[in-house]
């Protein structure tokens, strides 16, 4: 408990987490104010498909500060103390999950500060303050996302650290490239375009249905990102006693 | 070694280097998003889409591609901890420099190498409208800069801060200020993504490319200055980042230069020229029910009723290849008070006044400089005579009005085209000025045409240096002047002529697409369903062909004038008014027939203009032409679409969200909002209106209308004028049923 709180005030305290924080509620009121506010596919900027859209326009920035946090595992510092934690009696593999808690929880962290720039606006312009289904689609949207990517993260930060730093512009073009609902990961076409298929309902808008195979696509992407992130943290601790056995070899 | 030594070998070192090639690679690559993905030029022109966009993508790529380059050859060193051994050997400072220069360089031979590589297949895809200067122009300008300015950006943080990380996100930061709405309307900010509203084919470009120089001018000296900075935080002697300060900075120089870099850009920021300084206003309010209120207090200075203008002539140079006039406009007024009076001058922001002479003597007057809804006031002494001959020499080039400042459109001088009219041309006086013609000589560069409203403008001289002299003469006093390379073909279907003047350049398209076809067609229809316009041999009425830097279309005059855009094929159609190029045009003509021949407006139903029965008629035309089925499909369907799309909208539906929301969020939206109700949704009206009545009715009513105006006075056709005529009631013409 002690470590992963270690872990999460290493994540949160420093100038990055305060930069991106301060870019995020920046950019969260810029696509409130200049896209949402017109409300997706003709509902209204509150429904739950307008939020549903800011949130996919959300996700860039914010899965670009949870690559940053995997890009700490990495850093030359990390390397470098890597042989003094392998010494320790502490399981590397429950240390690698422990660490990934700590990003999620970093991750979850600054998208409150977005949803809650939302909310304000919400409240503030349109004083509608009736919060209460808006949970889904943040679950919809952000957690599948957020363990695919942390998942790629992991294993791609192993091959090469420097592969985060260019993995960061792809997900901002990820965010426009026109897809089919089910592999939407995102999410920004399938809530600008499912709600002109689906009838009105009551005062004209249309009520907030998930098809099944949206479902899917995003359990599949939920655990493709989990898979990624055991491996990744089972693989390291393989390749960490290989280097064990052969360092006193090599010092002798 | 000297510096130009440890040039060489890192210039050669980092052309050797796998991560460079593969940078460059890259960003060769990084045009092809710009074709299809990267749309920030938005004119449907086809230089927009083979050029500023592909060009926009790779410098936007290539900037950040090159800043990761940078940050990885600048940490090297440090990273395999070779700096002990470099910097025994040479300053740290040195091989500073030598580092930009070389990445400088690198980013070069990419921008070379992507102008040699694209060359081909623009020249395909642009044919005769290919221009290589402003090709190399696109490459240099708009995509080398950016490349250059993260460069130069990234290697300043890293000085300074010594890590690749935090460089990094004070890159990213860097990058999304240029990228986000607070920078989208200023031209000089946007430093990786220069601004480029869109491309003429057919005219010069120069507005965007003289902008996108000061601002590369801006940001290089703002950078370089703030590189110096950074060059001075270089660490040496293994002290932190104060100890080397202290140390760098006694090599003077550096922070000299430093200084006058940052300077040179504060005052290159503070003297901005291009964009005049009016005070920003949101025209639009409220959708709450039917009616959209534009609210603008009048710009004009107070007439003052003592003066009486007789007449202006204009004796102008215009400077086409310096985008800049000297000219001298000469009023003839009476001074009815016998007292000496004030009166005010209104001119475009962009002239200086150099000389104000009544009756030949030297008068006092004061440049306000009080930038208001793109002019100006001038403040001028008369004497007290009776008659009086004001003399006003000035001198310069139109400015950009702020509020346009996002699409750099406005009038302008450019070496093959220009446009100028009203305050833009000339110092407007606030005289009463009933009747009063412009006359004027305007001196052009002998390759351009001169269009002027009234009447149709005579060479009276060719000069020796170039040049030559025209004659205009506008009783209207509107005058308005164009200038072009232009083709001049007379249309045949009305009584007096009419002429349509278009770029030499787009001759081949023109006659690809059958436009000449299209107009005499309209024409044709107009004359015998509505009749003739009501304009003479002496002052005929003209179609113009213009940049499309000015979006869409209007008319001045006896001049109508229509972008670019309406004329390709990649072409700008209104969904509002027809599915093709043909509608919109036809739609365009017949617009003047029912704003010049009669005219259409109800004070209490502000959707009642000339755009619903425009709209409608260009329907009427096509079902003549095409048959029925073409005319529903093309133009009633489309109204349809943009109508319940339009009701679909959560404003529109709900108004009182609309009432609690701030203005500035939707008032984009409300302007789309009117032009939806005033033009599809009218014409849907009159549709139903010939529904009900029948069609050759509707065109017996409309004929009617148009030849005996309508019951106002001024004879303004009301809305009530066309359901009396039709013997309908109001509630007969709900659309909202029938969708």
């Amino acid at each position: 408990m002690k470590l992963f709180k270690y872990e999460l005030r290493r994540n949160l305290c420093n100038k990055f987490f305060v930069g991106l924080l301060i870019i995020t509620f920046l950019y969260s009121y810029q696509v409130m104010g200049g896209e949402i506010v017109l409300g997706t596919a003709n509902t209204a900027p509150f429904s739950l498909w307008s939020f549903g859209m800011y949130l996919s326009r959300m996700l860039p920035i914010l899965l670009i500060t949870l690559l940053f946090f995997v890009s700490f595992l990495y850093s030359r510092q990390e390397q470098e103390v890597r042989r003094i934690t392998e010494t320790t009696p502490m399981d590397q593999k429950q240390l690698g999950l422990l660490r990934c808690c700590a990003i999620m929880v970093g991750f979850v962290c600054i998208s409150v500060v977005s949803v809650g720039v939302s909310l304000w606006f919400y409240a503030v312009n349109f004083r509608y303050t009736d919060f209460s289904h808006f949970l889904l689609p943040v679950l919809l949207t952000l957690i599948p996302a957020m363990l695919f990517f942390l998942g790629i993260g992991v294993i791609i930060g192993k091959i090469h650290p420097a592969f985060i730093y260019m993995l960061m512009p792809l997900v901002f073009l990820l965010g426009y490239l026109p897809m089919p609902n089910a592999l939407d990961l995102f999410g920004s076409s399938f809530f600008q375009k499912m709600p002109l298929s689906l009838p009105m309902g009551a005062g004209g808008e249309p009520a907030f249905t998930v098809p099944f195979s949206v479902w899917i696509g995003k359990t599949m992407y939920a655990a493709i990102g989990v898979f990624l992130i055991i491996w990744g943290v089972t693989c390291k601790s393989d390749k960490t006693q290989q280097t064990h056995k052969v360092k006193p070899g090599t010092s002798i | 070694m000297s510096f130009f030594s440890y040039i060489k070998v890192e210039t050669s070192r980092i052309f050797q280097s796998k991560s460079t090639w593969l940078v460059m690679v890259l960003t060769l690559l990084c045009p092809l998003i710009g074709y299809s993905v990267h749309q920030t030029a938005v004119t449907a022109t086809t230089a927009s889409f083979v050029l500023a966009n592909p060009v926009l993508a790779g410098g936007l790529g290539g900037g950040i591609l090159f800043a990761l380059l940078a940050l990885y050859e600048f940490d090297r060193v440090y990273k395999y901890h070779t700096d002990a051994l470099t910097e025994s050997i040479t300053s740290p400072l040195l091989l500073g420099g030598a580092k930009l220069i070389s990445l400088l360089a690198a980013a070069l031979v990419t921008t070379v190498a992507a102008s040699v590589l694209y060359l081909p297949y623009t020249v395909y895809r642009m044919g005769v409208v290919f221009n290589f200067l402003e090709y190399l122009d696109c490459f240099f300008i708009l995509m080398l800069p950016s490349l250059w300015l993260s460069i130069l950006a990234t290697t300043a943080f890293y000085q300074m801060i010594r890590r690749v990380d935090l460089s990094f996100v004070l890159f990213a930061v860097f990058t999304f200020f240029s990228l986000s709405p607070w920078a989208e309307s200023e031209y000089i900010l946007r430093w990786i993504n220069p601004l480029v509203p869109g491309l003429s084919d057919d005219f010069s470009n120069g507005i965007i490319f003289r902008t996108a120089v000061y601002n590369r001018l801006f940001w290089l000296s703002i950078l370089s200055g703030i590189w110096f900075l950074g060059l001075l935080c270089v660490r040496n002697y293994r002290k932190g980042l104060f100890g080397s300060f202290t140390h760098n900075v006694r090599k003077a120089y550096l922070l000299e230069l430093s200084i006058a870099f940052l300077c040179f850009g504060v005052y290159l920021y503070h003297a901005e020229p291009y964009i005049d300084h009016s005070p920003a206003k949101i025209y639009g309010s409220g959708v709450g029910g039917t009616q959209t209120i534009v609210a603008m207090d009048s710009p004009y200075a107070e007439e003052n009723s003592n003066l009486t203008l007789v007449s202006t002539q204009l004796e102008t140079d215009i400077e086409a290849s310096r985008s800049r006039l000297k000219s001298t406009a000469v009023y003839q007024l009476k001074n009815s008070s016998g007292k000496p009076q004030e009166c005010i001058l209104q001119i475009n922001p962009g002239y200086t006044i150099d000389h104000i002479t009544a009756n030949g003597e030297a008068v006092s007057f004061t440049d306000k400089k009080n930038d208001h809804e793109h002019m100006k006031d001038i403040a001028v002494s008369l004497p007290s005579e009776e008659e009086i001959r004001l003399e006003v020499r000035y001198e310069g080039y139109p400015k950009i009005w702020s509020e346009t400042r996002r699409h750099l459109s406005g009038h302008k001088i450019e070496k093959d085209y220009v446009e100028l009219g009203g305050i833009h041309l000339r110092p407007v006086i606030n005289a009463s000025d009933e009747g009063a013609g412009v006359t004027g000589e305007i001196t052009l560069p002998s390759e351009l045409e001169l269009i002027s409203s009234g009447k149709t403008a005579q060479v009276i001289q060719v000069n020796t240096d170039g040049t030559k002299t025209w004659r205009i003469d506008d009783p209207s006093g509107s005058a308005s002047l164009f200038a072009g390379n232009y083709v001049k073909k007379e249309l045949s279907g009305s009584v007096a002529p009419i002429y349509f003047y278009y770029s030499q350049k787009h001759e081949n398209k023109m006659e690809k697409l059958e436009i000449e076809q299209i107009l005499e067609n309209t024409i044709t229809y107009c004359t015998n369903q509505f009749g003739p316009l009501g304009y003479t041999e002496v002052e005929p009425f003209s179609i113009l062909e213009t940049a499309g830097h000015m979006f869409g279309g209007g008319s001045s005059g006896n001049l109508n004038i229509m972008d670019e855009s309406h004329f390709s094929e990649d072409g700008f159609i209104n969904f509002h008014s027809g599915a093709t190029i043909a509608d919109s045009i036809s739609t365009e003509i017949i617009q003047t027939w029912w704003l010049q021949g009669a005219m259409v407006m109800d004070a209490e139903n502000s959707d009642w203009t000339n755009g619903g029965l425009s709209v409608y008629a260009a329907y009427r035309m096509a079902k003549e032409m095409y048959g029925e089925g073409y005319a529903i499909e093309n133009h009633v369907k489309e109204w349809e679409k943009a109508w319940s799309n339009m009701n679909r909208n959560f404003y529109v539906r709900h108004p009182e969200y609309a009432n609690i929301l701030p203005e500035k969020y939707i008032a984009d939206l409300q302007v789309e909002f009117s032009t939806i109700r005033t033009h599809a949704g009218m014409a849907l009206k009159v549709y139903k209106a010939a529904q009900l009545i029948g069609e050759d009715k509707m065109d017996a009513v409309l004929t009617e209308l148009y030849q005996n105006g309508g019951t106002e006075h001024p004879p303004f056709i009301t809305w009530h004028d066309f359901l009396n005529a039709c013997g309908l009631k109001e509630e007969e013409l709900n659309i909202d049923e029938a969708i």
